[in-house]
């Protein structure tokens, strides 16, 4: 049997795994809420026959500097924890999690009403099998 | 048989509801057929595992058998030995015993005081012998390894760093079962099948 194996969609693994206790999506919502996250995949390189390590950056909006840092800090500790006792993000198998770096105060001009930490992290997640 | 993607596994450890490394006395309960059948009863877990996760080395011993004229026409295997090994990440209580052995730690439970105070003692220490399970999981893929009969008998450098943690790195030689087995593989590939 022939197969393809597919990167997986790491912007939507991140945000099926957030979504239950943040607003998040992959753009800047046109009503914006006290506190959103905005997910995107920004590269990262293939680790073995089965698995990429895809880099996402999560952005954390928030009216002030402190809801902002708390809401990324959390983030980034509810990835952590879901890929050490479910080995997954969302549906997909993730066997590692990498932070590319930690939260960085990083504004964004043009949303001046709230401000924004942003990080990178790198999981080492499954592909998907598709058989021909 | 062609290639099959379902059949790479990747060796993260289960850590869902315990570490994935687990320890209890040994039984003798013969080996389970298959990987739902292995017992989990009655094994206790010592924690985080560094990254470089655990290592399965077997080693067969064999010795040539040559004609007159020198060249080797077999070989007889005259030994096997399975050694396993890991560095616990935990100073906790299953991982210092592990390191230790059980009777050279020692346990005070946390007060309103103090915290939780151990006692462990270095020495010419033989530590016991024990049954121990791995758990492997990535995605929907399991894997068992279990020693039946394995004791810890080389114990690693314990570094006191301000740049890491304290790791407890272990040797784990494996010793036969009733078959003459040391070590247990299970697998499932997690895809299940689509008939009745």
């Amino acid at each position: 049997m022939d197969q393809l194996l597919i990167p997986t969609d790491i912007e939507q693994a991140v945000i099926d795994e957030l979504s239950p206790l943040w607003t998040v999506g992959t753009s800047i919502p046109a009503e914006k809420p006290a506190l959103f996250l905005r997910v995107l995949a920004t590269g990262g390189s293939e680790l073995n026959i089965v698995q990429d390590e895809p880099f996402v950056t999560i952005e954390a909006f928030g009216l002030r500097e402190t809801s902002a840092r708390e809401a990324l800090d959390s983030v980034l500790a509810r990835l952590q924890y879901a890929v050490r006792s479910r080995g997954r993000i969302g549906d997909v198998a993730v066997s590692r999690i990498r932070f590319v770096g930690l939260p960085q105060n990083y504004p964004l001009p043009s949303v001046p009403t709230h401000k924004r930490y942003i990080t990178t992290i790198a999981p080492a997640a499954r592909r998907r099998v598709v058989n021909l | 048989m062609p290639v099959n993607a379902n059949n790479v596994f990747v060796g993260a450890p289960d850590q869902s509801v315990t570490g994935a490394i687990l320890s209890g006395a040994t039984t003798d309960v013969p080996a389970a057929e298959f990987i739902d059948d292995v017992d989990l009863a009655g094994l206790t877990d010592s924690g985080y595992v560094s990254e470089d996760g655990v290592t399965i080395t077997p080693e067969d011993t064999t010795e040539s058998i040559k004609d007159w004229s020198g060249a080797e026409i077999r070989r007889i295997l005259t030994e096997f030995t399975g050694t396993i090994s890991w560095t616990h990440l935990e100073l906790s209580a299953g991982a210092a015993r592990n390191y230790f052995g059980d009777d050279n730690v020692d346990i005070a439970a946390a007060t309103s005081t103090t915290g939780t105070q151990m006692r462990m003692s270095l020495g010419k220490n033989e530590l016991e012998t024990k049954r121990w399970v791995f758990k492997v999981k990535d995605g929907d893929r399991r894997v068992l390894v279990v020693v039946p009969k394995g004791q810890v008998v080389s114990r690693g450098e314990i570094p006191l760093t301000a740049t890491g943690a304290i790791t407890l790195p272990v040797e784990l030689a494996t010793y036969p079962d009733e078959d003459g087995q040391n070590i247990y593989i299970y697998t499932d590939d997690g895809v299940f099948s689509t008939g009745v």
